[in-house]
């Protein structure tokens, strides 16, 4: 799991995301909305003529709705799924840096109670006194997720 | 121990069965699932086996009732057939019990390195076209043309040449046996195309890098007309692998680099010499094709005498010399030449081949018909034959036209005599008028499809960069012609420019366009081939026939057309066709037409399927769609209206539901499909005279013509092609039904309303005094009055997806980037209506 995380910020935690996952970071732009998708799918917007989708992590974990800010941005990532790659947009309140996190310095996730689903954590990264909250976005975004949804209005 | 060989040998029965079961035969799955079934209660056997065969068994299932795709279904079976295949072949090792000793040609696979997998695995994923062809040809053979008959032994023998230089012997030695039987005709049609199927599957496997062996079963198989034992396949086997070995060739002086420079250069040089050499036999005039295959031959022959590579130098050299020889017009070219070219063209390919081998530091060996060869070229020089492509060389062939007579005729033309050769000879009263026809049959039927245009292999994904790419610099572009400075500029000469390179970007976005355009023929291939065996299965002749298989598609419409037509043809010969006796009753011929075109009018291409069958019965249906439930009887239905309902889901004028048709599945299927590729599908029947279906479909899926609209202040862009009228109405217009549906009366029609908004999922709607009324039609004709807010105006886009991950959503096409860079959601029109009318 060591290795370099890209840190972003999300209401007041700090979470960190796998560099390679990353594909970039872009500002936020109109997001077109898309009916008949989960609350936290924002719509779709152009990335160099194609169109990906955008998801909102901020719903995606049930936090408070924030405004955009001049701070809000988009990132680009990359998702496995099975054996295709997706590329989505995820919302996030602000981007930090980029760190080099060693393995003594990750903890395994903490047990909460059932009720707290932590399985897209991977981790916690402690670094200087922060911890940052390490993301499996595979699991967060599980791609087939929003697909479901949508057929499942469908039927 | 009698128990596990009864079982293996079952096994091996189900892995040849399983090769020859295809979409329109499931038959064989039968005998399979029972076997399974007899797996599951023998004792002899481990318990993990009984879970595989239990669920082998209840795959078979699936697939049977269309839970599973047929494909993957299949290749599932397939799997598990192979996995016991082998556990059983583990088991057997150690019970020494030899059971390859018992089964015929079950022979193992030498472990391939890395090398040979990866020319393993480049050769099998090119075969797709060989393998198309092979099957057009094998379709031509049937008809009797004569150059297909050629034309497969070529194929054949290309095979048997490549397995073997991928040491793949069982594949190589059935090659070979299946082309002795070819030449002696004792092989029917059937086996041949059983044998691509085979093959085709075969090749999937090749092309991942495994190794699929061709078990004795199936080996058997093809050759079961004579009795095949054991020591025979064995012995034939063996004169193959056992080639003689040749001079030795001695590479270690020379510097690799060079070599494989020569490999690689020689190998294009071969291929092209090859389809050069193809063309020439179809059109034997081709100076340039001559020139080309000269040039290929002569550069190979100074690079391999500079290498010391003295089989090819020498073989090269022969061969240019042959070519040379016709060059000069001494005489014309033959397919008897032509065959021996290919050969040596062959040959040569081995001989790079062999060398590539020895770089790996594997023997060298000259390839055994090498010495006939050169004889054979030696023997052709200077003493080629008349041209067979030529309709003098028919006439000799057949005509019987005598060789002086025609050389005579020749002359006279010569000499500026300007009647045909035919009628030379007929006046002259050498031959008979109808030879002279038939040869002229012959020679079209051998210049048939002789141009092929030079192309280049590219990744989809290139393309598709490509265009999207295009399509972004259109949008920048649009963006910068939108802004205001620019219509500030005052210079007249700047604005010819900026419009000059609007007019050139756009001709590169068409021409982008149509790098995804690929011709229909290989759909209407298959179609002929499914046509051929549902004909023979429901015993009704037919004669199949295709027009213009060059038209154009965009690929994915190409590979979406595929399911719809075989429903059609499936429809068409089970439904649409009458039996014999019903045809001669009606004063038909016995053998049914059934004709399959495609063409382009008006920026839509339209593929129809025509056959003169018994036509819709239009009572028939109505009454049965009434029995269904489907629609009420006293509604007034128009008989285009009636015709429609044969593609209601459910819908079978079918009393029973016969292996090819019948579940009430099909014409659903083929609407449906079709409406996913914005196309329509319209009926011309005449009762008792035929039916001709005719699907319209876009140039291209990648752009609609659309009205750019908004609704809740957000743009959707809605295709041109479903909107009927605009209308702003008046509040008299729109009529509430039970307080809720509301109707509009447009002229008298009472059409229903939806609101575009709630399609599409906005919670509230106000609705101010300004909205506007826009009719639209679905695929079906079902009428709608969309309430949106305004339109922006008309314009193209370009159709992306979603983007991965975001599925299908309902109502929504796609998104379309617009002037501005921001995305539009394209609207489908079918799903809104479909949505709305279901709740």
């Amino acid at each position: 799991m060591a290795g370099k995380y890209l840190t972003f910020k999300l209401a007041e935690e700090e979470y960190g995301l796998e560099i390679l996952k990353v594909q970039e970071i872009i500002r936020m732009q109109v997001v077109t909305r898309v009916p008949k998708t989960p609350q936290y799918v924002r719509g779709v917007i152009n990335l160099r003529g194609k169109v990906i989708p955008v998801v909102n992590l901020r719903s995606k974990f049930k936090m408070e709705h924030l405004e955009d800010t001049e701070k809000t941005c988009i990132i680009v990532v990359q998702i496995k799924n099975s054996d295709t790659t997706i590329v989505m947009g995820i919302i996030i309140d602000e981007v930090k840096e980029v760190l080099d996190i060693d393995a003594k310095n990750i903890e395994e996730t903490p047990t909460f109670d059932s009720s707290i689903n932590t399985e897209f954590i991977m981790g916690m990264g402690k670094v200087g006194g922060d911890v940052k909250i390490l993301l499996d976005i595979d699991k967060v975004l599980s791609a087939g997720e929003i697909s479901k949804i949508a057929d499942s209005i469908k039927e | 121990m009698s128990i596990l060989s009864d079982i293996s040998k079952k096994i091996n029965r189900f892995a040849s069965l399983i090769t020859i079961i295809d979409k329109t035969d499931l038959s064989g799955f039968g005998e399979i699932q029972s076997g399974m079934d007899e797996i599951i209660t023998s004792e002899a056997l481990p318990g993990a086996f009984h879970e595989l065969a239990r669920r082998t068994s209840a795959l078979i299932s699936n697939i049977l009732l269309e839970e599973t795709p047929f494909e993957s279904g299949l290749s599932k079976v397939c799997e598990s057939i192979e996995k016991m295949q082998k556990e059983l072949g583990k088991r057997a090792e150690i019970t020494k019990e030899n059971i390859s000793n018992e089964q015929s040609g079950l022979k193992q696979q030498p472990v391939i390195n890395k090398e040979d997998k990866d020319l393993l695995i480049k050769f099998a994923s090119q075969q797709q076209s060989n393998l198309e062809d092979f099957e057009a040809y094998i379709l031509e053979y049937e008809k009797g043309n004569t150059q297909a008959d050629n034309a497969i032994r070529r194929i054949l023998h290309t095979w048997k040449g490549e397995f073997g230089v991928l040491d793949l012997q069982q594949y190589s030695s059935l090659i070979h046996q299946l082309e002795d039987r070819f030449t002696s005709k004792s092989i029917d049609v059937d086996k041949l195309l059983k044998f691509k199927d085979l093959l085709s599957r075969k090749f999937e496997y090749l092309a991942k890098g495994i190794i699929a062996d061709i078990d004795g079963q199936e080996y058997d198989w093809f050759l079961s007309d004579t009795s095949t034992d054991r020591t025979d396949t064995e012995q034939k086997k063996e004169n193959v692998t056992e080639e003689h070995n040749g001079r030795p060739l001695n590479i270690e002086h020379l510097d690799t680099s060079l070599l494989k420079d020569f490999i690689t250069e020689a190998k294009e040089h071969i291929c092209s010499a090859e389809e050069n050499l193809l063309e020439l036999e179809k059109e034997a005039s081709g100076i340039d094709n001559i020139n080309t295959v000269f040039r290929a031959w002569h550069t190979i022959k100074g690079v391999a005498g500079f290498l010391e590579l003295k089989d090819i130098n020498q073989l090269a050299h022969l061969m240019e010399s042959v070519i040379d020889d016709f060059r000069k017009g001494n005489d014309v070219l033959g397919n008897e030449l032509i065959d021996a070219l290919l050969e040596g063209n062959d040959c040569i390919k081995n001989l790079v081949s062999c060398i590539e081998n020895l770089l790996d530091k594997k023997p060298y060996k000259t390839p055994q018909n090498y010495d006939a060869i050169i004889n054979r070229l030696n023997s052709l020089l200077k003493n080629t034959e008349a041209d067979k492509d030529k309709l003098g060389g028919i006439l000799i062939e057949d005509g019987g036209a005598s060789k002086e007579n025609v050389r005579n005729a020749l002359n006279l033309q010569k000499d500026g005599d300007k009647r045909k050769i035919g009628e030379i000879l007929v006046q002259e009263e050498k031959i008979e008028k109808n030879a002279v026809k038939k040869a002229l049959e012959k020679q079209n039927v051998a210049r048939e499809g002789t141009e092929i245009e030079e192309s280049i292999r590219v990744p989809v994904s290139k393309i598709d960069s490509l265009v999207d790419t295009i399509g972004e610099v259109v949008i920048a572009q649009s963006m910068i012609n939108a802004s205001s400075e620019i219509s500030k500029i005052k210079d007249q000469v700047l604005h010819n420019r900026i419009a000059r390179s609007n007019l050139m970007m756009r001709q590169i976005q068409e021409t982008a366009m149509s790098l995804r355009m690929v011709s229909v023929k290989t759909t209407f291939q298959k179609m002929a081939r499914l046509a051929r065996d549902l004909s023979r299965k429901s015993n009704k002749e037919i004669e199949f026939c295709t027009e213009g298989e060059n038209t154009e598609l965009d690929k994915t419409v190409v590979e979406k057309i595929g399911d719809p037509l075989i429903h059609m043809i499936r429809n068409s010969l089970d439904h649409g066709i009458e039996t014999r006796d019903e045809r001669i009753a009606n004063g038909k011929g016995i053998k049914a037409k059934l004709k399959l075109s495609a063409y382009h009018r008006a920026g839509s291409i339209f593929i129809e399927l025509c056959d003169d069958g018994r036509g819709l019965d239009k009572n028939k249906i109505l009454k049965k769609a009434i029995d269904n439930k489907l629609c009420s009887s006293d509604e007034n239905l128009s008989d285009d209206e009636i015709h429609k309902l044969i593609f209601m889901p459910g819908f079978s004028t079918a009393t029973e539901v016969t292996d090819i048709s019948g579940r009430g599945v099909g014409m659903d299927v083929v609407k449906r499909n079709i409406e996913a590729l914005r196309g329509t599908i319209e009926i011309n029947t005449e009762y008792l005279v035929g039916t001709t279906f005719t699907i319209r479909l876009p140039l291209t899926l990648a752009v609609v013509d659309g009205m750019v609209i908004t609704c809740q202040s957000e743009t959707y862009v809605i295709p041109t092609l479903t909107i009927i009228e605009t209308i702003r109405p008046d509040k008299k217009a729109m009529k509430s039904i039970i307080g809720e549906a509301e109707v509009i009366d447009v002229r008298g029609e009472l059409i229903p309303i939806i609101y575009l908004a709630l399609a599409l999922g906005h919670e509230k709607i106000c609705r101010d005094d300004d909205f506007v009324v826009m009719v639209v039609e679905d695929l079906v004709g079902r009428k709608a009055g969309l309430i949106i807010d305004s339109i922006l105006g008309q314009q193209q886009v370009v159709v992306k997806n979603l983007g991965a991950g975001m599925g299908e959503i309902p109502g929504v096409t796609g998104g379309a980037i617009m002037n501005d860079g921001s995305v539009s959601l394209i609207i489908d029109i079918g799903g809104i209506i479909r949505n709305a009318f279901n709740q």
